[in-house]
């Protein structure tokens, strides 16, 4: 203790508003985690909802846009939805064919070459082209973990498909929720801010004023970067004469929504289809250079014009959540985390910032 | 409660009693005078219906403001200092005045405290609400601006003829002229 102070009471006061309000703040989380709780036992409705405010998010733009000219809300969103309706099953109607075409050659190549056959042919891939692996411990190790990685993977596929029926109930969902969030998404916000106490109208206001700006904006430069970066792939791989181009494309492109982890997961099978197909380590390279390339024109072109400086997540976040939302909620789970670990945040940062400039933070009153 | 009944009445019921008013109240005021019919139908939309205590504050002096409010029913002071020894009382507002417009074109600080004065209902109107609906009417926002800056120029004018008064009414000092 410093001796100055030495023999004096030190009293600590605390103001009671900023007690009450930090209990608030605690009863809220509570109620929230309590409310995720509940809803992580429907996935049936909680992944849907997500999705259809995910894609109301993407459309309002375009309903905005016939707005201007003159149209009717509910009017302009049923145009856009019918209009997306449309779009969907001319694209599936044009790429069905293609599609059908990949998944029989995709299942003829599963049916040839069972798990174990193309475990033993990585085998003798790897012993061919990698004799140092010959070693015994190394490779007993290396390929024994590849056999668990293959079979896992087969595992996990066929485990999908008792999901087909959530699928069907989400394609039905999905359109009626993203009607009704469009057409009466002001109506909602309207309503929630309605209730609040008068002290926090005003402040209320502004934080889902500005979560509603940057959320759009990320989410939108999210979903359009994606879209860049699963052309791009489908492009690269159709011109490097690999099966299944369009297939690993929208992989690509979906993993691309996954920061860091994406890139990667969307090469992966692109590179095992082409070594399994061309028999050779070597076909794995020029799809490694066209991914890197794509890596490349995404970090200096596409990105930086797309999302700007949109919200920034940090990586070590992004690894606790990607593997967080993966456990929980599985291939959605790690789609769907980043866009609402990006509400979060902004819900932080803005309650941070109105928290220095409101008085009602500060003094309770 | 109000919230439920609002969610309701959106799919149940069209209109509620408040829309009725607010257009009233909306179509007296010089702001939205230009306003056609439907786009005064629009602006009531966006309207929020708040009931203050007497003596409850509104906002606060140096907090970021957000849109401005019509007075409905009751009144408001608008304080600069206000709780503090120096408190002072700039305006009483009463049913069909407006204030926080300033709000609506800068987001700057609130300049004064407004406080209800007795029990009050007041129609507030949020700038990104009323900036989102001119990205979808631009002709309103237009005629809405066009109002609000001839407003703000009236009272500069009435502005600069206080100061000139008030000028006047000191002694020069040396080496200025005196008033005409």
């Amino acid at each position: 203790m410093n001796p100055v102070n030495a023999g004096k009471s030190v009293t600590v006061t605390f103001n009671r508003g900023f007690i009450f309000f930090l209990f608030k703040m605690a009863l809220w989380l509570l109620a929230l985690l309590a409310g995720i709780w509940i809803l992580s036992y429907s996935r049936t409705v909680l992944i849907p909802l997500i999705l259809s405010i995910l894609l109301s998010i993407l459309l309002n733009p375009l309903v905005v846009m016939l707005e201007r000219r003159g149209m009717n809300r509910t009017a302009a969103v049923v145009l856009i939805l019918v209009a997306l309706g449309i779009l969907l099953a001319a694209a599936l109607a044009f790429l069905a064919p293609v599609i059908a075409h990949e998944s029989k050659a995709l299942s003829a190549l599963i049916q040839n070459e069972t798990p174990a056959t193309l475990v033993e042919k990585f085998k003798a891939l790897l012993h061919q082209y990698l004799p140092w692996l010959s070693y015994p411990g190394l490779t007993t190790q290396i390929i024994g973990r590849a056999e668990k990685f293959i079979y896992s993977l087969l595992n996990q596929s066929i485990l999908l498909l008792p999901r087909i029926i959530p699928l069907a109930i989400a394609l039905v969902l999905i359109p009626f929720m993203t009607f009704f969030l469009l057409k009466d998404g002001r109506r909602l916000k309207k309503a929630f801010i309605q209730v609040l106490p008068n002290r926090y109208f005003e402040m209320a206001v502004s934080l889902l004023h500005k979560i509603d700006c940057q959320l759009g904006c990320y989410i939108r430069g999210q979903m359009l970067v994606s879209l860049c970066i699963g052309t791009l792939a489908a492009a690269a791989l159709a011109i490097l004469g690999i099966p299944y181009f369009l297939l690993i494309g929208a992989v690509a492109g979906l993993a691309n929504m996954i920061p860091y982890f994406g890139p990667i997961v969307g090469s992966i099978p692109a590179i095992i289809l082409n070594v399994v197909a061309k028999g050779s380590l070597g076909a794995a390279l020029p799809v490694i250079v066209a991914f890197l390339i794509i890596r490349l024109i995404d970090d200096t072109l596409v990105s930086p014009n797309i999302l700007g400086r949109s919200l920034h997540i940090h990586p070590l976040l992004v690894i606790i959540v990607i593997f967080t939302g993966g456990e929980m909620f599985g291939i959605m789970g790690l789609l769907l985390c980043i866009p609402v670990t990006g509400i979060i945040k902004v819900t932080i940062q803005e309650l941070v910032w109105n928290f220095k400039h409101y008085r009602v933070f500060r003094d309770g009153d | 409660m109000k919230a439920i009944d609002h969610l309701w009445g959106n799919i149940f019921r069209k209109k509620n009693e408040d829309s009725r008013d607010i257009r009233v109240l909306l179509k007296k005021i010089p702001l939205f005078a230009d306003l056609r019919k439907g786009e005064i139908k629009d602006l009531a939309r966006l309207v929020h219906h708040r009931c203050y205590q007497g003596g409850e504050v509104i906002f606060w002096e140096d907090e970021p403001g957000v849109g401005m409010y019509i007075v409905h029913k009751g009144a408001v002071g608008i304080y600069k200092d206000y709780a503090k020894a120096e408190q002072k009382e700039l305006a009483r507002l009463e049913p069909g005045d407006f204030f926080g417009e300033m709000a609506l074109l800068e987001d700057d600080c609130r300049s004064a405290t407004a406080v209800a004065v007795c029990e009050t209902h007041l129609f507030g109107l949020i700038h990104p609400d009323l900036f989102d609906l001119f990205n979808r009417k631009p002709q309103l926002g237009v005629t809405l601006l066009s109002a609000l800056a001839n407003i703000l120029a009236q009272r500069l004018r009435r502005t600069n003829l206080d100061f000139q008064r008030l000028a006047c009414s000191c002694p020069p000092s040396a080496g200025e002229k005196p008033c005409p």
